[in-house]
């Protein structure tokens, strides 16, 4: 086990912080916006939190994450404003151009960010905080699942006329999606930047945004839980594939992305799989006689 | 009587044992000196001691290193832009852990091995490098052919006392015992030879004009950049502009056509090997009629293949030009390199990661038990050092001639060969 | 004056790369909704093929052209049938863009494997002419090449799409699927047209900019892909000129500014072009509002 641990921590301590960066990315999925921003607010929370370590080091770990959710919701609040506008095709085009930019915009103020060279980070968070995070960020999605502002979400992605017919306010549930997805994505930054313990202009970048839009829908779009496990797998695939193909474990990664896109579309955790199947399972549990059609 | 033959023992004892195998650095003994044994000469080098009697030498050492595996660690750039300085120096390494374990220079029963990851030049993944190297219980590193991944190994490996060769960054000021030593001969500081080289050329040429050429986004490059405006100053250019590059331009024609429209007579490139080569061979398609000095970013066959015959003229110092090797080690690096690359000549870089392998082993054997904090100790006893270079010594950790050293000074001839400068201008 | 113009001279070069990608890039994306973000791996793998042949076989240009044009052509095919195609059965738009990841995935490991992790170049002299000195201007080989052939494609793609029996049912199916299968249009066919013209001219660009900027890298591709998304933002997806055009435009501002402002300027500009764009005209320079359709 400790064998196991010494070679694999960094790897596990990763997959936690891809969780969070595929959280982020779900939300906007969950309500109905494709949008790889929060990579750039994650961007934004790292390297705020990087410099207020630089000028006042000593600060506790709650201290920079409060930072980093804030900023990243700032900035998300700020964004929404442009980008909510947009039709659906363009917004995905424009959040993913919000990534490009915030990489610019490091580049070019170099006494903030250390422009190529990059910002030195330390790191102050233990493995245990993390799962602690991940634990209670997750608990919150699951109570914001079942809450009322949950069924909204659900209803203004799934059919955002009807919604706005039934008096719910698409363009504000979607904003505080937005928001929300900026927070989640701010406390991912910072939380990334420590792990790395050394952030560049490309530490937060299309690549990372992909994979985590990716990785969620990977694990199911159409739940939170998804994209925890998608993050996972996708953190553990090369891994585990590596004794049988060595270094093109990258290749696999692809691979599975495209086999779950063409055979499991809605991924690997699917809601209404799920029922189906319990269902199912009840039916044939309980004796034939008892049986009931529903 | 006594005496002569105790002496005949002792020369005889070392005879048998100096291994066999060439490309030692220090014929490894471990015999110790009769008590009455008197030296014509003697001293110390390569952290051991040395005594000359009678036309031979001994070299022995006190320190005896326990037996087992003694594992260090390096991090190199193998893949990206610059994997053809890391590649080679990657070989180099290799070559002189085979030979350290073939010698037994090390000590009975105790072999090196060497652990390589590629960090492909991004600075996360030289952390994790060091990080990694640390977790394996490494007994040193050897790291680092970018500035910036060197400021963030080091401040990893220093708290650590993980003791840290860099053997190829160029940013000043990096060395710092105990911990952090560089065996790389600095050829950018102030009076150093690249700034000497262009202000030689500004001299012959009388120029009054320059431009040199930089990448902007790295650190060692711009510190080159500054001492080379300062020679230039001083030989009595009074107009000098600095035009700036990115360390991943491929697009060098705006640059170039910027230089060609001012045409000043001369140009120094302070740029990484890549965008350097492409920005000579842009010139010269411009038609650049005017003098080229360089660093030995671009003194490799690689950048020969991107820009061929326009580095014809190319004038570029370097810590090591294996066409006129002189001292042994040199000759041997250059003679297993012509062997196994059909004929062709080495740069600098085999040579940086052979050197610095076998000083972090002869500080690992110095130390007796491998530990890093006693690897440290060893290795800031060394003074003098025998290395393909020539003799060189440690002042603060930094590795520099122990004599001032002619310059060799390169110049690149159409075909793909390179001759010594005549210091006159070449194109 | 003449620096001026010789600037303006060179950002037309790297703009007719730029526009050549995004031509490439807006045809799948305008006609099927395919934002695929592979596109630039496969003008990598283009111009992979075609210095494999130059270096293991020493292929001259024409014929080395034609393989990496083949190459990028296959690829592109057979990441269609195989990634895309069983998805159009569903109107999932989150499905393409996951599956373009993958396939992204895939075929830049391949590219890194092929070449080594190295960066490859092709044969210094490889295309030697014609090089234009005049007293007022330059042209390196390379760059004159860019310019002639983005100037040909514009011209000979607007002309597939605008006279030719394919490029109408193109065209048509990119306004709507249903309407044009009902006039008979198979869409199959077009599939394969649109994924043929447009990975092809992906593989053109690749070979070209590689040969014209003196690298062979995955970072090539990479950066034909951002500066090409950009470009038909700025240019407008419906038309291949407007396309075209934004790329010059951003090729043109790039170097200017470099020359002009300062050379860490150059991304400040493409990325701050588009952004402005997308905010206030979405559609880009010549696009209309209308989008792509084969879902």
């Amino acid at each position: 086990m400790n064998g196991f641990w010494n070679a694999y921590s960094a790897n596990v301590e990763f997959a936690l912080v891809a969780a969070l960066f595929s959280l982020s990315a779900f939300l906007g999925l969950w309500s109905g916006v494709l949008s790889l921003a929060p990579i750039a607010f994650a961007c934004g929370a790292a390297f705020t939190s990087a410099r207020i370590d630089l000028d006042h080091p000593g600060l506790p770990l709650m201290a920079h994450l409060i930072i980093g959710m804030l900023v990243g919701a700032a900035l998300a609040y700020v964004s929404s404003l442009i980008l909510l506008r947009l039709d659906s095709h363009y917004l995905a085009l424009a959040t993913i151009a919000t990534v490009l930019i915030s990489r610019v915009i490091v580049l070019n103020l170099p006494q903030y960010t250390g422009a190529t060279l990059g910002t030195p980070v330390t790191r102050i968070v233990s493995t245990w905080q993390l799962v602690l995070i991940l634990s209670i960020v997750c608990l919150v999605f699951n109570s914001l699942r079942k809450s009322r502002f949950g069924y909204s979400l659900d209803a203004v992605r799934e059919q955002p006329e009807v919604a706005a017919s039934i008096g719910l306010n698409v363009l504000k549930i979607r904003r505080i999606a937005f928001v929300l997805s900026g927070v989640v994505g701010g406390l991912a930054g910072v939380l990334q930047s420590q792990l790395m313990q050394y952030i560049t202009p490309d530490a937060f970048y299309v690549d990372l945004a992909f994979v985590s839009i990716a990785a969620a829908v990977l694990g199911g779009a159409y739940i939170w839980v998804g994209a925890v496990v998608g993050a996972f797998v996708y953190a553990a695939l090369p891994e585990v594939l590596r004794p049988f193909l060595g270094n093109s474990k990258n290749i696999a990664n692809g691979v599975i992305l495209i086999l779950i896109m063409v055979f499991m579309q809605r991924g690997l955790i699917d809601p209404v799989a799920i029922k189906r199947i319990t269902r199912r399972l009840r039916n044939s549990i309980a004796s034939p006689s008892q049986q009931r059609t529903e | 009587m006594k005496r002569i033959r105790l002496i005949l023992c002792a020369l005889l004892v070392g005879l048998v044992a100096t291994p066999l195998s060439g490309g030692a650095q220090v014929s490894a003994e471990t015999a110790t000196p009769r008590a009455g044994a008197r030296c014509d000469k003697a001293g110390d080098v390569n952290g051991a001691f040395w005594c000359e009697a009678k036309g031979a030498t001994l070299i022995w050492t006190d320190n005896k290193l326990q037996k087992g595996t003694y594992k260090i660690g390096a991090e190199l750039l193998l893949s990206g832009a610059a994997a053809f300085a890391g590649v080679p120096m990657g070989r180099g390494m290799e070559k002189a852990v085979a030979e350290i374990n073939e010698s037994g220079f090390l000590g009975k029963g105790a072999k090196l091995q060497l652990i390589q990851f590629d960090s492909a030049g991004s600075v996360p993944n030289a952390i994790t490098a060091a990080n990694k190297f640390i977790a394996d219980g490494v007994s040193g590193i050897i790291c680092c052919s970018l500035s910036s991944q060197a400021a963030a190994v080091i401040a990893i490996t220093k708290p650590a006392g993980m003791p840290t060769v860099i053997a190829a960054a160029v940013l000043p000021n990096l060395a710092s015992p105990p911990f952090i030593h560089r065996t790389v001969l600095l050829l950018g500081g102030k009076g150093g030879w690249q700034p000497q080289s262009a202000a030689l050329m500004a001299k012959a040429l009388r120029a009054t004009s320059a431009i040199v050429v930089v990448t902007s986004d790295n650190q060692g490059m711009v510190a080159d950049a500054a001492t080379y405006v300062e020679g230039l100053a001083g030989a009595g250019v009074t107009s000098i502009t600095q035009v700036k590059t990115a360390a991943a331009d491929t697009d060098l024609s705006g640059a170039a056509s910027q230089i060609i429209a001012a045409n000043p007579p001369m140009v120094v490139i302070a740029t990484l090997g890549g965008p350097g080569s492409r920005l000579v061979k842009a010139l010269v398609d411009r038609g650049y009629k005017g003098q080229i000095v360089g660093n030995y970013g671009l003194s490799d066959t690689t950048n020969y293949a991107i820009a061929g015959n326009s580095l014809a003229g190319v004038v570029m110092p370097t810590p090591f030009f294996a066409e006129k090797a002189t001292n042994k080690i040199g000759k041997q690096i250059v003679s297993w390199w012509k062997a196994n690359n059909a004929g062709a000549y080495p740069s600098v870089y085999p040579l940086q990661g052979y050197t610095a392998v076998y000083y972090l082993a002869t500080a690992i054997k110095n130390s007796g038990d491998g530990k890093p904090a006693n690897v440290a100790k060893a290795m800031n006893k060394i003074g003098r050092f025998e290395t393909g270079y020539g003799t060189v010594k440690f002042e603060r950790g930094q590795m520099k001639f122990a004599q001032t050293a002619l310059p060799n000074y390169v110049v690149w001839r159409a075909g793909g060969l390179k001759t010594v400068w005549d210091l006159k201008p070449t194109r | 004056m003449q620096l001026l113009i010789q600037q303006i001279l060179n950002g037309v070069a790297v703009g007719s790369a730029y526009g050549m990608f995004a031509m490439s890039f807006g045809l799948i994306f305008a006609t099927m909704g395919i934002l695929n973000v592979a596109h630039g791996a496969i003008a990598t793998l283009g111009a992979i093929g075609a210095l494999l042949v130059v270096e293991s076989w020493g292929f001259p240009l024409i014929p080395a052209l034609l393989v990496g044009i083949a190459t990028a052509i296959i690829i592109g095919l057979v990441t269609d049938r195989l990634a895309f195609q069983p998805l159009r059965a569903r109107s999932n738009p989150l499905g393409y863009l996951i599956t373009s990841i993958g396939v992204w995935i895939v075929l830049i490991s391949v590219a890194e494997t092929l070449l080594d992790h190295q960066i490859k170049t092709f044969p210094p002299d490889f295309v030697s002419q014609p090089r234009i000195i005049t007293s007022w201007v330059y042209l390196a080989p390379g760059q004159f090449w860019l310019i002639i052939v983005g100037g040909l494609s514009v011209v000979g793609l607007h002309l597939i799409l605008s006279r030719t029996t394919i490029g109408v049912q193109i065209r048509a199916v990119g306004y709507s699927e249903v309407w044009s299968r009902i006039s008979g249009v198979s869409s199959s066919t077009v599939v394969l047209s649109t994924v043929a013209i447009s990975c092809g001219l992906a593989g053109v660009v690749g070979i070209l900019s590689s040969i014209a900027f003196d690298n062979v890298a995955v970072q090539l591709g990479e950066g034909l892909l951002l500066k090409g998304f950009a470009a038909v933002v700025v240019g407008g997806f419906g038309d291949v000129r407007g396309a075209f055009a934004g790329g010059l435009i951003i090729g043109v501002t790039e170097v200017l500014g470099a020359q002009y402002i300062s050379g860490d300027f150059r991304d400040v500009i493409t990325f701050g072009l588009l952004i402005l764009f997308l905010i206030f005209r979405p559609q880009g320079i010549f696009g209309e509002v209308k989008f792509g359709a084969i879902k």
